[in-house]
């Protein structure tokens, strides 16, 4: 699903005269896109855009993308003006790009906006917003099966004797399936945050235990002659320590997947704030815990830069970013299409008109 | 976001102390042989110390 959504960053400014769209999140769709009818929407956004002007600067053999804004901003309501504006400095603005060699996209013309489709809004408002919220379902969907593959690996740790934690994430996991399936309204919101409250239970406790594993490990001695020595006197000593630090990184996994999940579930809300306010508080708990003492596993192991402990806020601030990142609904939506294909669409919406 | 960190579990290769475990098994069970031995020889010397006595004892009666 991630490789259909770009940014604009990859525009090249073709002249001075042409305006470059605004940089935004774009839902990029080409024909071989699963899951949508690119005929269908070929043909709603040709009869948006006037392309009646632009025939001529259409070549077959080139490929092209037309990109949507997926909403009309609410300078809209200014009228002639905000056509004139933005025709001036693309923001927001349809416009038709061409696909260069390098792949990169090429501004060909900014498009003007029918007069009809001022009146009925962009075509692709209700694709572009419905697509975010299939991907925002399909996400929680995904994080439930981590968190049973995660929470399972936990209860072995724990033989069953924290059974309360996982049955409160189980539940928390459960409520938020069940939310998925209902229709969206005030029943599946109050499913969201009865299974939230569960959740939010879970997620400080395993927090605390995690906490506590950290405080208690007691430390590998940095002299080898020392280690051998505990090895000579307790059988298995080493391995036992190993043990015990991928434990933590099993509690850690679970922490941020229930993090992650709680911040979904605000999420699917639309409460991107309080999304945000729960990574920053996993950020805070992280950054509280001194794992030190459970950084001395290195004196007998190799290379183990990439341990959770050397960067346990930085996981969930990137997690964070990509969830925000996700959160936000498209600014655009891009077609990808062919010369001879545009021409061929143009050909029949104005044969239609005629 | 795909040259940002995103969490990954690591797997720990218990293989980096095997040679220490070895050594402290082998060290462990030459111990445990030299004990014996050591036990062994003490109880050598205390049989024979035993005879002796005995055999005072019978020379006497």
């Amino acid at each position: 699903m991630e490789e259909i959504i770009t940014s604009n960053n990859d525009l090249i400014i073709q002249n001075d005269n042409v305006p470059v769209p605004a940089e935004g999140k774009t839902l990029y769709i080409t024909p071989e896109t699963d899951g949508f009818n690119y005929k269908g929407i070929l043909g709603k956004v040709v009869q948006y855009v006037n392309m009646a002007d632009i025939v001529g600067k259409i070549q077959a053999g080139t490929k092209y993308v037309v990109q949507i804004p997926a909403e009309h901003q609410e300078a809209f309501e200014t009228g002639q003006y905000f056509m004139m504006q933005n025709q001036k400095t693309g923001k927001m603005w349809p416009s038709l790009m061409k696909v260069a060699e390098n792949g990169r996209n090429q501004v060909v013309t900014p498009l003007p906006i029918a007069e009809e489709g001022f009146f009925q809004g962009s075509p692709v408002q209700d694709l572009a917003v419905g697509y975010h919220n299939m991907l925002v379902q399909q996400q929680i969907t995904q994080l439930t099966v981590m968190m049973e593959e995660t929470y399972k690996a936990v209860e072995r740790i724990e033989h069953g004797q924290m059974d309360d934690r996982i049955g409160l994430l189980e539940a928390g996991k459960n409520g938020m399936i069940l939310a998925m399936t209902m229709p969206e309204g005030e029943e599946r919101t109050m499913q969201i945050n009865s299974s939230r409250l569960n959740l939010l239970t879970a997620h400080a406790q395993i927090g605390q235990t995690l906490q506590r594993r950290v405080n208690e490990f007691q430390p590998v001695s940095k002299h080898a002659t020392v280690r051998f020595m505990k090895e000579l006197s307790h059988s298995g000593y080493l391995a036992r320590k190993d043990n015990e630090v991928c434990e933590m990184q099993e509690y850690y996994d679970l922490y941020l997947q229930a993090t992650r999940m709680i911040a979904a579930s605000y999420v699917v809300c639309g409460d991107l704030k309080t999304a945000e306010k729960i990574f920053e508080i996993s950020e805070q708990t992280m950054d509280a815990l001194d794992f030190k003492k459970v950084k001395s596993i290195e004196y007998s192991h190799g290379d183990m830069s990439k341990m959770f402990y050397h960067c346990p806020v930085e996981y969930i601030t990137t997690e964070k970013q990509v969830c925000m990142e996700e959160s936000k609904k498209y600014d655009y939506v891009a077609v990808e299409v062919s010369g001879e294909k545009l021409l061929e669409v143009i050909g029949n919406v104005r044969s239609e008109e005629i | 976001m795909s040259d940002q960190k995103r969490f990954k579990k690591s797997k720990i290769n218990s293989d980096d102390h095997k040679a220490m475990e070895i050594g402290a098994k082998v060290v462990k069970g030459a111990g445990s042989v030299l004990v014996a031995s050591v036990l062994l020889v003490t109880n050598k010397e205390n049989l024979k110390t035993a005879g002796k006595v005995a055999a005072k004892v019978i020379k006497k009666l």
